[in-house]
Formats: C-alpha cells, structure tokens, sequence
C-alpha cells in the first residue's frame, strides 16, 4: 500500500537510534566500556527514567 | 521526571518487594537483579539468569563466562549512566552469587556496589564490606507493594513467562474487522480526517472500553492500517495520553490480519510506558517484516536491543503530526486524481460496447435497407 515511503515517525526513530549507536560505538573505541559479542545469559532490563514511576533510593542500610 | 510519582526505598528489604512489581515478574532462584543508581534514583534495572557456565572457574581463578554475562549487563545499563550499582542474588547462593556479580561490576565500571541477598526463608541481608559480614532486614509486608499498586503499577506474575502471556496474541480475536462498506468509506477520506477519526476512537476506547461502540476496536485499526501517516498520529497521541493498556489489549485482540499495526503501536507505547524490553521486544516479534509495518517493528527491536532509553524515545516521538498529515492529503488527492485520469484514459482506449464481436446468433435475416440509403 504504501511501499517504500517512510513516515515522519520511522525517520525520527532512525535518527534516535543511528545517534545512539553512534554514541555507543563512541564509548567503546575510547575504552569506556568493553564490548561483548552475544549477551551469555537471558537478561530482561527495565528502564525507568522516564517510565511511570520514579523510585528514588536511600542509603542503602543507613535509615 | 519529576512528573511520575515517586516511591521512596530505604532499607534492602524494601528494595527487594519492589524488585518484582518493576520487573514484572518473580525473580527465581535461578536469577539475579542488577539495579543502576543515577542521583539517588533506581533508573534501570537488569534481571538475569544465572547460566551454569558463571560457575566456571579458570586456572588463574577468573571467571571468564560471568565477566562475559556481566559485561553484557552493564552495557545494556550503560544509557542510564549509573553511579552505582546493587546486585540482589535470590536462593540458596544468593550471597555467595551477589558478591561474584558485585565484584565483577565494581572491577568493570569502578562504580560502587552494594550486594543483598534475598533468601528462600525470606530474609533479605546485605553484605558490609567493612565487617566482611551480612546485616539482616526485616521484610515488611506490603508497604512498598501498597504503594506500587497505588499507581498504578500492576502487580507482578509468578514466573517471567507468566509475564510474556500478558504481550502475546489472544488464541481467538477478541473484535471484528470493520464491514467492507465502513473499510471504503475509510480509504476514500483525507489522511487528516483519518487521523482525526482514529485519535478520538483511541480516546473513547481509553475511556469507555469497547462497549458502546462495538466496531470501536476494528475502526481504530482499519484507520492505522490504511496510512502510516494515520498510524503515526495514533502513536503520537498514544505516547501523550498514555494509551499503553488501551493498545494493549487492541493488539491482542486482534485478527490476524491487523496483527501488524496494531503491534507496531503497542510496543513503542508499552515500552514507553514500562521501559520494559521483555514486553517490547515479544510484542515486536510477532510482527511480520515483510509488510508496511516491517520497518518500524525492526526500527523497535534495534530501539529495544540497543537500549534506546524510553525517555528518548517519548522525546523522539513527541511531535505534531499536522503538517505530515497535510502532506499525506496532498498526496492522497494527487495518487486519487491520478488513478482517475488513468481509469478515464483506460475506458476510452477500450473499443465502444457496440464494436465488441457479437456472439453468433445463428442465421440472420436479410438486412432490409431503407430507400435513399447508400453503403
């Protein structure tokens, strides 16, 4: 139906993700972080900057 | 962020209850968490399994297969940007398994590490590093979960498959493609009009459910499907209105053949919403690649994959979509009155109905001719 045309919200998303990766690759030639090839375990992450709640956290231990 | 509620965690024990109502799921014994600190805020959070191969151990007392494991971990974390870190082990070897990942976390990053143990009797300890020793902390049932539960958070399911049920398809389509005669009305409007239609359908959806518009639900969804331009508009008005549950359930819904959209349009709100990739990314994996939606469910498995925080993501996505509307209208009118001049072009190149070959009727009669007329 509509073959080949990108939509505003896939080209802003391209872009996102393009400067992400961008980022990443960044952090990983200047040695801020190591990268690894295939993730070794099942890891499920949550992200909640910007999610529905914000969980502010104390001195662990330190009540 | 200062929006969002805030729950305030203060002991480990309290971190350990919220620990599932945020990941959505019951740790096992056989998992471990990993929450990441920026200023003073849980803002990412990794629940893992613990492989048999992090019990490994080299010749020189490394552990190769585990720095793996936790290298993938604090990279999947790292566009949260945590100051610290904590690491809660579940089970019998919840102590030994929370020191292993700690020390490995605070080797890669050099960010410092608290490690707490959650044990099957239920006692939750963390470790102290400058007594070598655990110090224990009574659970208190139900005071963070209260909390949780009050806004709005649902509550966990026992196991992560438990979990993934909630972003599958419904074995059976719980609502109707719209009828055939409501499907062209939709296609002949301007995208605009469209656009209109589907975001106060989304709204009284949210806000009535399906039931005093029965053909709400496959409206909705014949609208998205027909222009990416409409689906766009939905999306972004999804984002806004925090629609996530509303979209949800259309997608799980929904006939096979609005499987796509509807897909597409749950991941990016759920995933907003959450920031959950577990949901995102099943959600995403039942969308076919070969159609219209193809791009953007490939564009949410690299977003998910990638770590693209979901706050990038709203930002990405928070935009006004009138002027692309205009634009899907002047190109919708432009393709309408080109395939109308080529349907006219088309009739007149035909021969006349009366110079088609008449089928053989038999033996004719004479043609009697008129007087006065010549051939």
């Amino acid at each position: 139906m509509e073959s080949g045309y990108v939509s505003p919200a896939e080209e802003a998303l391209g872009a996102a993700i393009g400067r992400s990766s961008v980022e990443q690759r960044i952090a990983a030639a200047t040695g801020l972080r190591q990268s690894s090839d295939e993730p070794t375990a099942q890891v499920d992450v949550v992200r909640l900057d910007g999610g529905k709640v914000r969980v502010e956290y104390g001195e662990v231990g330190h009540e | 962020m200062s929006e969002h509620p805030v729950v305030s965690v203060s002991t480990p024990a309290d971190l350990a209850s919220a620990v599932p109502y945020l990941v959505g799921y019951r740790p096992s014994e056989e998992q471990f968490v990993v929450a990441g600190l920026a200023g003073g805020t849980v803002a990412v959070m990794a629940c893992a399994s613990w492989e048999p191969s992090f019990d490994d151990v080299d010749g020189d007392w490394s552990r190769t297969a585990l720095k793996g494991g936790v290298v993938y971990i604090t990279d999947a974390m790292e566009p949260a940007e945590p100051d610290s870190y904590i690491v809660l082990g579940y089970g019998p070897q919840a102590r030994d398994r929370a020191l292993l990942v700690g020390g490995q976390i605070e080797e890669l990053t050099g960010q410092h590490v608290w490690q707490i143990s959650v044990e099957p009797d239920g006692v939750v300890a963390r470790f102290e590093p400058q007594d070598m020793d655990w110090s224990t902390y009574p659970m208190v049932p139900d005071k963070v979960e209260a909390e949780l539960v009050y806004m709005g958070i649902p509550a966990p399911t026992q196991t992560r498959d438990e979990m993934l049920e909630r972003f599958t398809p419904y074995p059976e389509p719980t609502w109707e493609p719209l009828p055939l005669a409501e499907q062209l009305r939709v296609e002949e409007s301007l995208p605009s009009a469209r656009a209109a239609e589907a975001v106060q359908t989304l709204a009284d959806l949210k806000e009535h459910g399906a039931g005093d518009d029965p053909l709400a639900p496959g409206r909705l969804a014949h609208l998205m499907r027909s222009s990416k331009d409409v689906r766009d508009a939905v999306l972004v008005a999804g984002i806004e209105q925090v629609s996530g549950a509303t979209l949800l359930e259309l997608y799980r819904g929904a006939p096979a053949e609005y499987r796509d959209v509807t897909g597409n349009v749950a991941s990016v709100a759920m995933y907003i919403e959450e920031g959950k990739n577990i949901g995102a990314a099943e959600i995403v994996s039942h969308v076919s690649r070969d159609g219209d939606q193809g791009a953007l469910a490939d564009m949410m498995a690299s977003a998910v994959d990638g770590g693209l925080p979901p706050r990038v993501l709203r930002e990405t996505l928070t935009y006004d979509p009138a002027q692309s509307l205009h634009t899907a209208d002047s190109r919708f009118l432009v393709e309408r009155t080109q395939r109308a001049l080529s349907q006219a072009q088309h009739s007149l190149a035909r021969p006349a109905p009366n110079q088609v070959a008449q089928p053989d009727l038999g033996p004719k009669a004479p043609v009697q001719r008129g007087p006065g007329v010549g051939l």
